[in-house]
């Protein structure tokens, strides 16, 4: 499961230990944190490194949970995709985040077609689906131009410190 | 917690390891299997009682991660409407069956309604939830009398018998 992935722009790859410093700085960010449900700020490079530890004993195994991908520019890790929730053959839930300087350039929706793509042709995916907050429109634009479908809003899916939230869901199959 | 319930016409009540010929004997349907995630068909006396060793611990737990009402009518259980994948003050998904012969008396519909206002009042959750394939419209009907609302179609988001399936989502929200 070691992809490697280039395109002009950036290199997408298995994260590696050796991110958390970069990672850190891109990640620790109150925007990213507010979008996502997993994403905590202040970010530490304790964090980094728990996460990264568990991510990286991923590619070993032969069903991974998960499938993250680095983007990398300038030897930097400057976002991440991950394929989470992965089933054989079926489907995968795909979670991303960009680092702020990074942002408007169409890295992002580049860097999700790159691994759509790889989850359709290589993994032999049938669906690969994502959430989204209702109020994140960036994220959402990110899914519309990779022509995901708006399939529903699912409400009071996720509690997020303490609060009820509703999940907008998408997904593309093939 | 008590999880004996009455109505006029009928009780609904914990499963026994006792109810197992019962059931295997009333859920034995085709037409029960093909609109259903987890039940096979033909289905034997053993998948029931593998069934009830997984379930029935859960009563007895302060945080069940599910709770399966048996419908008890005339002395016999002839179906059920099960809470599982509980999370606890958040959510659940609802799913349900009846022996055929009891078709079309609204039982079902009654059963579901008990157990959602179960779920939100003692169980104090926020979000029930069911999925059900869009050929089948009974279910979707049991939901819609009990206000559930079609929050979207999930394409090929399950597998049954080894072929892609959409589902519908349905959920209340409290």
């Amino acid at each position: 499961m070691n992809y490697v992935i280039k395109t002009k722009r950036f290199i997408l790859r298995p994260v590696r230990l050796s991110d958390a410093k970069s990672m850190v700085a891109n990640i620790n960010d109150k925007e990213i944190s507010r979008q996502t449900l997993n994403i905590p700020y202040p970010y530490t490079l304790r964090d980094a490194n728990k996460w990264l530890k568990r991510k990286t004993s991923y590619y070993r195994k032969a069903i991974p949970p998960s499938i993250p991908f680095a983007i990398e520019i300038d030897k930097k890790m400057a976002g991440c995709v991950d394929l989470m929730h992965f089933v054989p053959r079926h489907k995968s839930e795909l979670g991303y985040w960009l680092g702020r300087g990074y942002r408007g350039q169409g890295i992002m929706t580049a860097a999700v077609r790159e691994v759509v793509a790889l989850a359709f042709n290589k993994l032999r995916l049938k669906r690969v689906y994502a959430y989204t907050f209702p109020a994140n429109k960036v994220s959402a634009r990110v899914l519309q131009k990779n022509n995901f479908c708006r399939e529903g809003v699912l409400r009071n899916n996720v509690v997020k410190k303490g609060t009820l939230l509703d999940d907008v869901i998408w997904a593309k199959v093939k | 917690m008590n999880y004996i319930i009455k109505t006029k016409r009928f009780t609904l009540r914990p499963y026994r390891m006792s109810d197992a010929l019962a059931v295997a004997r009333n859920i034995n349907d085709y037409k029960i299997y093909r609109y259903t995630l987890h039940i096979p068909y033909p289905y034997r006396l053993s998948d029931a009682t593998k069934w009830f060793k997984k379930i029935i611990p859960e009563y007895r737990k302060t945080n069940p991660s599910c709770i399966h009402f048996a419908i008890e009518m005339d002395g016999e259980i002839v179906g059920c409407v099960g809470l599982s994948n509980i999370e606890p003050r958040h959510k659940t998904e609802i799913g349900y069956w009846l022996t055929r012969r009891y078709w079309g008396q609204g039982i079902v519909p009654e059963a579901v309604k008990v157990v959602t206002a179960f779920a939100f009042k003692k169980l104090k959750l926020r979000r029930v939830y069911a999925y059900t394939f869009p050929p089948n419209k009974q279910s979707g009907r049991v939901l819609q009398k009990n206000g559930f609302k079609r929050e979207g179609l999930l394409v090929e988001a399950t597998k049954k018998a080894g072929k892609l399936r959409d589902e519908y989502i349905w959920a209340r929200v409290k």
